[in-house]
Protein backbone atom coordinates (compact mmCIF):
# COMPACT_ATOMS: atom_id res chain seq x y z
CA UNK A 1 0.00 0.00 0.00
CA UNK A 2 1.28 3.48 -0.83
CA UNK A 3 2.43 5.39 2.25
CA UNK A 4 2.91 9.13 2.64
CA UNK A 5 4.61 10.47 5.78
CA UNK A 6 3.98 7.12 7.43
CA UNK A 7 0.26 7.15 6.60
CA UNK A 8 -1.50 4.81 4.20
CA UNK A 9 -2.64 6.88 1.19
CA UNK A 10 -6.37 5.97 1.45
CA UNK A 11 -6.42 7.15 5.08
CA UNK A 12 -4.83 10.42 4.08
CA UNK A 13 -7.10 11.04 1.10
CA UNK A 14 -10.11 9.94 3.15
CA UNK A 15 -9.40 12.59 5.78
CA UNK A 16 -8.63 15.11 3.05
CA UNK A 17 -12.08 14.44 1.61
CA UNK A 18 -13.74 14.84 5.02
CA UNK A 19 -11.83 18.08 5.40
CA UNK A 20 -13.00 19.22 2.01
CA UNK A 21 -16.63 18.44 2.86
CA UNK A 22 -16.46 20.29 6.16
CA UNK A 23 -14.64 23.06 4.28
CA UNK A 24 -17.54 23.23 1.82
CA UNK A 25 -19.94 24.04 4.65
CA UNK A 26 -17.47 26.45 6.26
CA UNK A 27 -17.08 28.27 2.94
CA UNK A 28 -20.82 28.54 2.22
CA UNK A 29 -21.60 29.77 5.71
CA UNK A 30 -18.73 32.21 6.11
CA UNK A 31 -19.47 33.58 2.63
CA UNK A 32 -23.02 34.52 3.66
CA UNK A 33 -21.73 35.93 6.92
CA UNK A 34 -19.13 38.03 5.07
CA UNK A 35 -21.68 39.40 2.57
CA UNK A 36 -24.06 40.39 5.37
CA UNK A 37 -21.33 41.92 7.50
CA UNK A 38 -19.90 43.83 4.52
CA UNK A 39 -23.13 45.67 3.76
CA UNK A 40 -25.18 45.66 6.97
CA UNK A 41 -22.28 45.77 9.44
CA UNK A 42 -24.21 43.18 11.42
CA UNK A 43 -22.37 40.21 12.90
CA UNK A 44 -25.09 37.68 12.14
CA UNK A 45 -25.02 35.31 15.11
CA UNK A 46 -28.23 33.75 13.82
CA UNK A 47 -26.36 32.32 10.83
CA UNK A 48 -26.01 28.90 12.41
CA UNK A 49 -29.70 28.94 13.27
CA UNK A 50 -30.60 29.67 9.63
CA UNK A 51 -28.39 26.74 8.60
CA UNK A 52 -30.31 24.55 11.05
CA UNK A 53 -33.58 26.03 9.77
CA UNK A 54 -32.60 25.04 6.22
CA UNK A 55 -31.96 21.45 7.27
CA UNK A 56 -35.16 21.26 9.36
CA UNK A 57 -37.26 22.84 6.62
CA UNK A 58 -35.99 20.19 4.20
CA UNK A 59 -36.81 17.48 6.73
CA UNK A 60 -40.29 18.90 7.40
CA UNK A 61 -41.02 19.27 3.67
CA UNK A 62 -40.28 15.58 3.32
CA UNK A 63 -42.07 14.55 6.51
CA UNK A 64 -45.31 16.50 6.05
CA UNK A 65 -45.56 17.16 2.33
CA UNK A 66 -43.64 14.23 0.89
CA UNK A 67 -41.30 16.55 -0.98
CA UNK A 68 -38.01 14.86 -1.91
CA UNK A 69 -34.44 16.04 -1.66
CA UNK A 70 -34.33 18.01 -4.90
CA UNK A 71 -37.58 19.83 -4.23
CA UNK A 72 -36.35 20.62 -0.71
CA UNK A 73 -33.02 21.85 -2.04
CA UNK A 74 -34.93 24.43 -4.05
CA UNK A 75 -37.72 25.29 -1.60
CA UNK A 76 -35.98 25.28 1.78
CA UNK A 77 -33.47 28.05 0.91
CA UNK A 78 -36.32 30.17 -0.47
CA UNK A 79 -38.26 29.72 2.77
CA UNK A 80 -35.19 30.48 4.89
CA UNK A 81 -34.48 33.55 2.73
CA UNK A 82 -38.04 34.72 3.23
CA UNK A 83 -37.75 34.30 7.01
CA UNK A 84 -34.50 36.30 6.82
CA UNK A 85 -36.23 39.05 4.84
CA UNK A 86 -39.05 39.29 7.39
CA UNK A 87 -36.56 39.38 10.27
CA UNK A 88 -34.58 42.18 8.58
CA UNK A 89 -37.65 44.18 7.60
CA UNK A 90 -39.46 44.01 10.92
CA UNK A 91 -36.67 43.90 13.51
CA UNK A 92 -33.02 44.06 12.45
CA UNK A 93 -33.64 47.24 10.42
CA UNK A 94 -34.48 49.17 13.59
CA UNK A 95 -30.99 48.55 14.98
CA UNK A 96 -28.86 49.99 12.15
CA UNK A 97 -28.58 53.41 13.76
CA UNK A 98 -27.49 51.96 17.09
CA UNK A 99 -24.16 50.49 18.18
CA UNK A 100 -23.19 47.32 16.24
CA UNK A 101 -23.38 45.45 19.51
CA UNK A 102 -27.18 45.58 19.36
CA UNK A 103 -27.27 43.75 16.04
CA UNK A 104 -25.03 41.08 17.50
CA UNK A 105 -27.16 40.74 20.63
CA UNK A 106 -30.37 40.61 18.62
CA UNK A 107 -29.16 37.90 16.23
CA UNK A 108 -27.69 35.94 19.14
CA UNK A 109 -31.07 36.04 20.88
CA UNK A 110 -32.81 35.05 17.65
CA UNK A 111 -30.49 32.04 17.34
CA UNK A 112 -31.31 30.93 20.89
CA UNK A 113 -35.01 31.39 20.22
CA UNK A 114 -35.02 29.34 17.00
CA UNK A 115 -32.90 26.62 18.54
CA UNK A 116 -35.08 26.45 21.65
CA UNK A 117 -38.23 26.38 19.56
CA UNK A 118 -37.11 23.39 17.50
CA UNK A 119 -35.75 21.62 20.57
CA UNK A 120 -39.11 22.11 22.30
CA UNK A 121 -41.12 20.75 19.38
CA UNK A 122 -38.84 18.05 17.97
CA UNK A 123 -36.53 17.15 20.86
CA UNK A 124 -32.76 17.28 20.95
CA UNK A 125 -32.04 14.05 19.11
CA UNK A 126 -31.04 14.04 15.46
CA UNK A 127 -33.43 13.17 12.66
CA UNK A 128 -32.09 11.04 9.82
CA UNK A 129 -32.37 12.51 6.35
CA UNK A 130 -31.28 10.46 3.39
CA UNK A 131 -29.49 11.49 0.26
CA UNK A 132 -31.32 10.98 -3.04
CA UNK A 133 -31.20 7.34 -4.15
CA UNK A 134 -29.20 8.13 -7.27
CA UNK A 135 -26.37 9.34 -5.04
CA UNK A 136 -26.18 6.57 -2.51
CA UNK A 137 -23.24 4.63 -3.93
CA UNK A 138 -19.50 5.18 -3.65
CA UNK A 139 -16.79 5.62 -6.23
CA UNK A 140 -13.74 3.52 -5.36
CA UNK A 141 -10.25 3.99 -6.74
CA UNK A 142 -6.87 2.86 -5.46
CA UNK A 143 -6.23 6.15 -3.72
CA UNK A 144 -9.58 7.18 -2.37
CA UNK A 145 -13.13 6.07 -1.74
CA UNK A 146 -15.65 8.84 -2.42
CA UNK A 147 -19.31 8.52 -1.46
CA UNK A 148 -21.08 10.03 -4.48
CA UNK A 149 -23.27 12.34 -2.43
CA UNK A 150 -20.32 13.84 -0.55
CA UNK A 151 -18.39 14.40 -3.75
CA UNK A 152 -21.44 16.11 -5.16
CA UNK A 153 -21.70 18.35 -2.07
CA UNK A 154 -18.13 19.57 -2.59
CA UNK A 155 -18.86 20.42 -6.22
CA UNK A 156 -22.22 22.04 -5.43
CA UNK A 157 -20.63 24.19 -2.77
CA UNK A 158 -17.83 25.27 -5.11
CA UNK A 159 -20.35 26.21 -7.79
CA UNK A 160 -22.45 28.19 -5.28
CA UNK A 161 -19.41 30.01 -3.89
CA UNK A 162 -18.04 30.91 -7.32
CA UNK A 163 -21.53 31.85 -8.50
CA UNK A 164 -21.96 34.19 -5.54
CA UNK A 165 -18.52 35.67 -6.15
CA UNK A 166 -19.39 36.28 -9.81
CA UNK A 167 -22.74 37.79 -8.82
CA UNK A 168 -20.98 40.28 -6.57
CA UNK A 169 -18.00 41.05 -8.79
CA UNK A 170 -19.46 40.90 -12.28
CA UNK A 171 -23.07 42.07 -12.21
CA UNK A 172 -24.90 45.35 -11.82
CA UNK A 173 -26.58 44.32 -8.58
CA UNK A 174 -23.15 43.27 -7.33
CA UNK A 175 -21.82 46.72 -8.20
CA UNK A 176 -24.64 48.25 -6.13
CA UNK A 177 -23.71 45.93 -3.28
CA UNK A 178 -19.99 46.74 -3.42
CA UNK A 179 -20.66 50.47 -3.70
CA UNK A 180 -23.20 50.42 -0.86
CA UNK A 181 -20.67 48.52 1.27
CA UNK A 182 -18.38 51.55 0.85
CA UNK A 183 -21.00 54.31 1.14
CA UNK A 184 -24.65 53.27 1.38
CA UNK A 185 -25.90 56.85 1.79
CA UNK A 186 -24.39 57.99 -1.48
CA UNK A 187 -25.69 54.96 -3.38
CA UNK A 188 -29.17 55.77 -2.10
CA UNK A 189 -28.76 59.41 -3.12
CA UNK A 190 -28.09 58.13 -6.64
CA UNK A 191 -31.57 56.63 -6.71
CA UNK A 192 -30.91 53.05 -5.62
CA UNK A 193 -33.43 51.65 -3.16
CA UNK A 194 -30.83 50.84 -0.51
CA UNK A 195 -33.31 49.71 2.19
CA UNK A 196 -34.52 47.05 -0.26
CA UNK A 197 -30.92 46.14 -1.11
CA UNK A 198 -30.24 45.57 2.60
CA UNK A 199 -33.27 43.29 2.92
CA UNK A 200 -32.30 41.30 -0.17
CA UNK A 201 -28.70 40.97 0.99
CA UNK A 202 -29.71 39.67 4.41
CA UNK A 203 -32.22 37.29 2.82
CA UNK A 204 -29.59 36.08 0.36
CA UNK A 205 -27.02 35.43 3.10
CA UNK A 206 -29.62 33.51 5.11
CA UNK A 207 -30.68 31.54 2.03
CA UNK A 208 -27.04 30.52 1.49
CA UNK A 209 -26.98 29.24 5.06
CA UNK A 210 -30.25 27.45 4.31
CA UNK A 211 -28.77 25.73 1.25
CA UNK A 212 -25.78 24.65 3.33
CA UNK A 213 -28.24 23.21 5.85
CA UNK A 214 -30.08 21.16 3.23
CA UNK A 215 -26.80 19.91 1.79
CA UNK A 216 -25.61 19.01 5.28
CA UNK A 217 -28.78 17.16 6.27
CA UNK A 218 -27.82 13.79 4.69
CA UNK A 219 -24.16 14.11 5.79
CA UNK A 220 -24.80 14.91 9.42
CA UNK A 221 -28.16 14.57 11.11
CA UNK A 222 -30.89 17.15 11.36
CA UNK A 223 -30.86 18.46 14.90
CA UNK A 224 -31.71 21.76 16.63
CA UNK A 225 -28.12 22.26 17.79
CA UNK A 226 -26.40 21.51 14.48
CA UNK A 227 -25.98 25.23 13.82
CA UNK A 228 -24.63 26.31 17.17
CA UNK A 229 -22.00 23.56 16.99
CA UNK A 230 -20.77 25.08 13.76
CA UNK A 231 -21.16 28.82 14.21
CA UNK A 232 -18.10 29.27 16.43
CA UNK A 233 -15.89 27.62 13.80
CA UNK A 234 -17.49 29.78 11.11
CA UNK A 235 -16.64 32.93 13.04
CA UNK A 236 -13.06 31.70 13.33
CA UNK A 237 -13.03 31.19 9.55
CA UNK A 238 -14.32 34.71 8.94
CA UNK A 239 -11.76 36.20 11.31
CA UNK A 240 -8.89 34.26 9.68
CA UNK A 241 -10.10 35.19 6.18
CA UNK A 242 -10.64 38.84 7.03
CA UNK A 243 -13.99 40.41 7.94
CA UNK A 244 -15.95 41.44 4.87
CA UNK A 245 -13.69 39.82 2.28
CA UNK A 246 -15.72 37.58 -0.07
CA UNK A 247 -12.93 35.58 -1.69
CA UNK A 248 -11.16 35.44 1.68
CA UNK A 249 -14.18 33.80 3.29
CA UNK A 250 -14.47 31.20 0.53
CA UNK A 251 -10.77 30.30 0.33
CA UNK A 252 -10.33 30.23 4.11
CA UNK A 253 -13.41 28.01 4.49
CA UNK A 254 -11.96 25.26 2.29
CA UNK A 255 -8.44 25.78 3.61
CA UNK A 256 -9.37 25.44 7.27
CA UNK A 257 -11.60 22.44 6.53
CA UNK A 258 -8.65 20.68 4.91
CA UNK A 259 -6.22 21.69 7.67
CA UNK A 260 -8.67 20.33 10.22
CA UNK A 261 -9.03 17.07 8.29
CA UNK A 262 -5.27 16.60 8.02
CA UNK A 263 -4.77 17.38 11.70
CA UNK A 264 -7.03 14.42 12.40
CA UNK A 265 -4.54 12.19 10.57
CA UNK A 266 -1.31 13.48 11.99
CA UNK A 267 -2.26 14.71 15.46
CA UNK A 268 -5.87 13.74 16.24
CA UNK A 269 -5.75 15.25 19.73
CA UNK A 270 -5.45 18.75 18.23
CA UNK A 271 -8.11 18.36 15.52
CA UNK A 272 -10.81 20.25 17.42
CA UNK A 273 -8.63 23.22 18.24
CA UNK A 274 -6.48 23.44 15.08
CA UNK A 275 -8.69 26.15 13.59
CA UNK A 276 -8.53 28.25 16.75
CA UNK A 277 -4.75 27.96 16.97
CA UNK A 278 -4.56 29.20 13.39
CA UNK A 279 -6.93 32.03 14.28
CA UNK A 280 -4.72 33.07 17.19
CA UNK A 281 -1.58 33.01 15.03
CA UNK A 282 -3.24 34.97 12.21
CA UNK A 283 -4.52 37.58 14.66
CA UNK A 284 -1.01 38.03 16.01
CA UNK A 285 0.66 38.31 12.61
CA UNK A 286 -2.08 39.86 10.44
CA UNK A 287 -4.88 41.32 12.55
CA UNK A 288 -6.96 42.20 9.46
CA UNK A 289 -7.02 38.53 8.41
CA UNK A 290 -5.34 36.71 5.51
CA UNK A 291 -7.39 38.47 2.82
CA UNK A 292 -8.62 41.54 4.72
CA UNK A 293 -7.57 45.09 3.98
CA UNK A 294 -5.29 46.71 6.54
CA UNK A 295 -6.90 49.87 7.83
CA UNK B 1 -21.34 87.12 -19.19
CA UNK B 2 -24.37 85.17 -20.35
CA UNK B 3 -27.73 86.38 -21.62
CA UNK B 4 -29.34 84.65 -18.66
CA UNK B 5 -27.76 87.02 -16.20
CA UNK B 6 -29.35 90.03 -17.90
CA UNK B 7 -32.92 88.77 -17.78
CA UNK B 8 -34.73 88.60 -14.45
CA UNK B 9 -34.74 85.12 -12.92
CA UNK B 10 -38.51 84.88 -13.02
CA UNK B 11 -38.43 85.08 -16.82
CA UNK B 12 -37.06 81.52 -16.81
CA UNK B 13 -40.43 80.22 -15.63
CA UNK B 14 -41.48 78.88 -12.25
CA UNK B 15 -38.64 77.95 -9.87
CA UNK B 16 -37.40 74.39 -10.30
CA UNK B 17 -36.31 74.30 -6.68
CA UNK B 18 -38.03 76.39 -4.07
CA UNK B 19 -36.87 76.24 -0.46
CA UNK B 20 -38.59 78.16 2.34
CA UNK B 21 -37.75 78.28 6.02
CA UNK B 22 -35.70 75.10 5.92
CA UNK B 23 -34.41 74.05 9.33
CA UNK B 24 -32.27 70.98 9.89
CA UNK B 25 -30.66 69.19 12.82
CA UNK B 26 -27.74 66.85 13.39
CA UNK B 27 -29.14 64.92 16.33
CA UNK B 28 -29.94 67.60 18.90
CA UNK B 29 -27.88 70.40 17.41
CA UNK B 30 -29.55 72.64 14.88
CA UNK B 31 -27.53 73.37 11.74
CA UNK B 32 -29.98 75.27 9.50
CA UNK B 33 -32.18 78.07 10.87
CA UNK B 34 -34.62 78.80 8.05
CA UNK B 35 -32.94 78.68 4.65
CA UNK B 36 -34.72 80.39 1.72
CA UNK B 37 -33.45 79.54 -1.74
CA UNK B 38 -34.64 79.39 -5.35
CA UNK B 39 -33.12 77.78 -8.40
CA UNK B 40 -34.75 78.54 -11.74
CA UNK B 41 -34.65 76.22 -14.73
CA UNK B 42 -31.30 76.26 -16.50
CA UNK B 43 -29.72 78.47 -13.86
CA UNK B 44 -26.40 77.94 -12.10
CA UNK B 45 -26.70 79.11 -8.50
CA UNK B 46 -23.75 79.31 -6.15
CA UNK B 47 -23.89 79.08 -2.38
CA UNK B 48 -21.08 81.11 -0.85
CA UNK B 49 -20.03 81.15 2.76
CA UNK B 50 -17.28 80.30 5.19
CA UNK B 51 -16.54 76.79 6.36
CA UNK B 52 -19.17 75.35 8.66
CA UNK B 53 -22.00 77.80 7.95
CA UNK B 54 -24.27 75.06 6.59
CA UNK B 55 -23.64 74.89 2.84
CA UNK B 56 -23.01 71.14 2.66
CA UNK B 57 -25.77 70.61 5.23
CA UNK B 58 -28.14 72.47 2.91
CA UNK B 59 -27.33 70.10 0.03
CA UNK B 60 -27.63 67.03 2.26
CA UNK B 61 -30.99 68.29 3.56
CA UNK B 62 -32.31 68.88 0.05
CA UNK B 63 -31.26 65.35 -0.95
CA UNK B 64 -33.01 63.88 2.11
CA UNK B 65 -29.78 62.39 3.45
CA UNK B 66 -30.21 64.49 6.56
CA UNK B 67 -33.64 63.39 7.78
CA UNK B 68 -34.38 65.72 10.69
CA UNK B 69 -35.76 68.74 8.87
CA UNK B 70 -38.62 71.23 8.89
CA UNK B 71 -39.80 73.73 6.30
CA UNK B 72 -40.66 73.59 2.61
CA UNK B 73 -38.71 71.97 -0.20
CA UNK B 74 -40.54 72.00 -3.52
CA UNK B 75 -38.86 70.47 -6.52
CA UNK B 76 -40.59 70.68 -9.88
CA UNK B 77 -43.54 72.15 -7.92
CA UNK B 78 -43.92 69.07 -5.77
CA UNK B 79 -42.91 68.73 -2.12
CA UNK B 80 -39.94 66.40 -1.65
CA UNK B 81 -39.47 66.98 2.07
CA UNK B 82 -40.89 63.61 3.09
CA UNK B 83 -39.20 61.57 0.34
CA UNK B 84 -36.37 59.10 1.02
CA UNK B 85 -33.11 60.00 -0.78
CA UNK B 86 -33.63 57.46 -3.57
CA UNK B 87 -37.06 58.93 -4.27
CA UNK B 88 -35.58 62.45 -4.38
CA UNK B 89 -33.12 61.15 -6.98
CA UNK B 90 -35.99 59.73 -9.00
CA UNK B 91 -37.68 63.13 -8.88
CA UNK B 92 -34.74 64.31 -11.01
CA UNK B 93 -32.16 65.55 -8.53
CA UNK B 94 -28.52 64.52 -9.02
CA UNK B 95 -25.90 64.63 -6.26
CA UNK B 96 -22.14 65.08 -6.55
CA UNK B 97 -20.83 64.93 -2.98
CA UNK B 98 -17.90 66.61 -1.34
CA UNK B 99 -14.79 64.39 -1.72
CA UNK B 100 -16.42 63.14 -4.98
CA UNK B 101 -17.61 59.76 -3.67
CA UNK B 102 -15.75 57.58 -6.17
CA UNK B 103 -15.94 53.91 -5.18
CA UNK B 104 -12.62 52.09 -4.78
CA UNK B 105 -14.08 48.62 -5.26
CA UNK B 106 -15.63 49.59 -8.60
CA UNK B 107 -13.84 50.16 -11.90
CA UNK B 108 -14.07 53.54 -13.62
CA UNK B 109 -16.76 52.18 -15.92
CA UNK B 110 -18.70 50.57 -13.08
CA UNK B 111 -18.56 53.91 -11.24
CA UNK B 112 -19.85 55.61 -14.37
CA UNK B 113 -22.69 53.13 -14.81
CA UNK B 114 -23.62 52.94 -11.11
CA UNK B 115 -26.28 55.66 -10.79
CA UNK B 116 -29.46 54.29 -12.34
CA UNK B 117 -31.34 56.29 -14.96
CA UNK B 118 -33.84 58.17 -12.82
CA UNK B 119 -35.63 60.58 -15.13
CA UNK B 120 -36.20 61.63 -18.71
CA UNK B 121 -35.23 65.27 -18.74
CA UNK B 122 -33.93 64.84 -22.28
CA UNK B 123 -30.51 66.00 -21.06
CA UNK B 124 -29.03 62.61 -20.36
CA UNK B 125 -25.80 61.66 -22.12
CA UNK B 126 -24.98 58.22 -23.42
CA UNK B 127 -21.84 56.39 -22.33
CA UNK B 128 -20.34 57.08 -25.79
CA UNK B 129 -20.99 60.82 -25.49
CA UNK B 130 -19.38 60.85 -22.06
CA UNK B 131 -16.32 58.97 -23.31
CA UNK B 132 -16.04 61.39 -26.24
CA UNK B 133 -16.12 64.26 -23.79
CA UNK B 134 -13.65 62.59 -21.38
CA UNK B 135 -11.23 60.42 -23.33
CA UNK B 136 -9.18 59.79 -20.15
CA UNK B 137 -12.09 57.91 -18.62
CA UNK B 138 -12.33 55.67 -21.68
CA UNK B 139 -8.62 54.92 -21.49
CA UNK B 140 -8.77 54.04 -17.78
CA UNK B 141 -12.22 52.44 -17.75
CA UNK B 142 -11.01 49.13 -16.30
CA UNK B 143 -8.89 50.61 -13.47
CA UNK B 144 -10.31 51.03 -9.97
CA UNK B 145 -12.12 54.37 -9.68
CA UNK B 146 -9.84 55.72 -6.98
CA UNK B 147 -6.70 55.13 -9.06
CA UNK B 148 -7.64 58.20 -11.12
CA UNK B 149 -6.13 61.60 -10.36
CA UNK B 150 -8.17 64.02 -8.25
CA UNK B 151 -9.23 65.96 -11.35
CA UNK B 152 -10.22 62.82 -13.25
CA UNK B 153 -12.19 61.62 -10.22
CA UNK B 154 -14.10 64.91 -10.17
CA UNK B 155 -14.87 64.57 -13.88
CA UNK B 156 -16.04 61.02 -13.25
CA UNK B 157 -18.22 62.16 -10.33
CA UNK B 158 -19.96 64.71 -12.54
CA UNK B 159 -20.03 62.56 -15.67
CA UNK B 160 -21.83 59.69 -13.94
CA UNK B 161 -24.69 62.04 -13.00
CA UNK B 162 -25.00 63.22 -16.61
CA UNK B 163 -26.14 59.73 -17.64
CA UNK B 164 -29.09 59.68 -15.29
CA UNK B 165 -31.45 62.19 -16.90
CA UNK B 166 -31.72 64.49 -13.87
CA UNK B 167 -32.83 68.08 -14.37
CA UNK B 168 -30.77 69.49 -11.52
CA UNK B 169 -27.37 68.76 -10.00
CA UNK B 170 -26.22 69.52 -6.47
CA UNK B 171 -22.47 70.02 -6.75
CA UNK B 172 -20.44 70.23 -3.55
CA UNK B 173 -17.04 71.93 -3.86
CA UNK B 174 -15.98 70.47 -7.20
CA UNK B 175 -12.69 72.39 -7.33
CA UNK B 176 -11.41 71.56 -3.86
CA UNK B 177 -7.75 70.55 -3.92
CA UNK B 178 -7.43 70.68 -7.70
CA UNK B 179 -4.74 72.40 -9.79
CA UNK B 180 -5.78 75.60 -11.66
CA UNK B 181 -5.64 73.98 -15.09
CA UNK B 182 -8.03 71.23 -13.87
CA UNK B 183 -10.28 73.86 -12.28
CA UNK B 184 -10.60 75.45 -15.72
CA UNK B 185 -11.57 72.10 -17.15
CA UNK B 186 -14.31 71.71 -14.49
CA UNK B 187 -15.48 75.22 -15.44
CA UNK B 188 -15.80 74.14 -19.08
CA UNK B 189 -17.81 71.18 -17.89
CA UNK B 190 -20.19 73.42 -15.96
CA UNK B 191 -20.63 75.55 -19.06
CA UNK B 192 -21.47 72.40 -21.01
CA UNK B 193 -24.06 71.38 -18.39
CA UNK B 194 -25.61 74.80 -18.68
CA UNK B 195 -25.69 74.62 -22.46
CA UNK B 196 -27.57 71.37 -21.98
CA UNK B 197 -30.15 73.28 -19.93
CA UNK B 198 -29.34 71.66 -16.59
CA UNK B 199 -29.83 73.59 -13.38
CA UNK B 200 -26.93 73.54 -10.96
CA UNK B 201 -26.74 74.34 -7.28
CA UNK B 202 -23.06 74.79 -6.57
CA UNK B 203 -21.33 75.03 -3.21
CA UNK B 204 -17.98 76.66 -3.70
CA UNK B 205 -15.16 78.22 -1.69
CA UNK B 206 -13.22 79.22 -4.79
CA UNK B 207 -14.81 82.63 -5.33
CA UNK B 208 -13.13 83.34 -8.68
CA UNK B 209 -14.38 80.03 -10.02
CA UNK B 210 -17.88 80.72 -8.75
CA UNK B 211 -17.88 84.24 -10.18
CA UNK B 212 -17.08 82.90 -13.65
CA UNK B 213 -19.68 80.16 -13.66
CA UNK B 214 -22.78 81.25 -11.75
CA UNK B 215 -25.88 83.27 -12.71
CA UNK B 216 -27.00 83.92 -9.18
CA UNK B 217 -25.42 83.91 -5.73
CA UNK B 218 -26.56 83.25 -2.20
CA UNK B 219 -24.38 84.08 0.78
CA UNK B 220 -24.82 81.95 3.83
CA UNK B 221 -23.87 82.47 7.45
CA UNK B 222 -24.81 80.57 10.59
CA UNK B 223 -27.43 78.43 8.90
CA UNK B 224 -29.34 81.21 7.11
CA UNK B 225 -29.04 83.16 3.85
CA UNK B 226 -27.72 86.66 4.49
CA UNK B 227 -27.62 87.88 0.89
CA UNK B 228 -28.86 87.03 -2.60
CA UNK B 229 -27.85 88.74 -5.85
CA UNK B 230 -27.40 88.21 -9.59
CA UNK B 231 -23.99 87.97 -11.24
CA UNK B 232 -24.43 91.50 -12.65
CA UNK B 233 -24.43 92.91 -9.14
CA UNK B 234 -21.19 91.20 -8.29
CA UNK B 235 -18.83 94.24 -8.66
CA UNK B 236 -20.79 96.36 -6.19
CA UNK B 237 -20.99 93.43 -3.73
CA UNK B 238 -17.25 92.75 -3.70
CA UNK B 239 -16.54 94.74 -0.57
CA UNK B 240 -19.37 93.23 1.48
CA UNK B 241 -18.46 89.75 0.28
CA UNK B 242 -14.86 90.07 1.32
CA UNK B 243 -16.05 90.79 4.84
CA UNK B 244 -18.67 88.02 4.85
CA UNK B 245 -16.36 85.38 3.43
CA UNK B 246 -13.26 86.51 5.27
CA UNK B 247 -11.11 86.48 2.13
Amino acid sequence: MTMILGMPLPVLTGQLLIGLINGSFYALLSLGLAVIFGLLRVVNFAHGAFYMLGAFTAWMLGQYLGIGFWGALLLAPLIVGLVGAVVERTMLRRLYDLDHLYGLLFTFGLALLLEGLFQHVYGASGKPFSAPDAMKGVVRTDFVTVPIYRGWVVIASLVLCLGTWALIEKTKIGAYLRAATEDATLVQAFGVNVPLLLTLTYAFGCALAGIAGVLAAPVFQVSPTMGSNLIIIIFAVVVVGGMGSILGAIATGYLLGIVEGLTKVFYPEAANIAIFIIMAVVLMLRPAGLFGKEY
Amino acid sequence: MTDGSATPREARGPALLKVRGLEAWYGESQALYGVDLDVYPGETVTLLGRNGVGKTTTLRSLMGILRKRRGEIDFDQRSILRLAPHRVAHAGMGFVPEERGIFASLTVEENLLLPPKVANSGMEMSLEEIYTLFPNLLERRHSPGTKLSGGEQQMLAIARILRTGVSMILLDEPTEGLAPVIVNRIGEMLAALKAHGLSVLLVEQNFRFAARNADHFYVMDHGVMIDSFAVAELPEKREALNTALGV
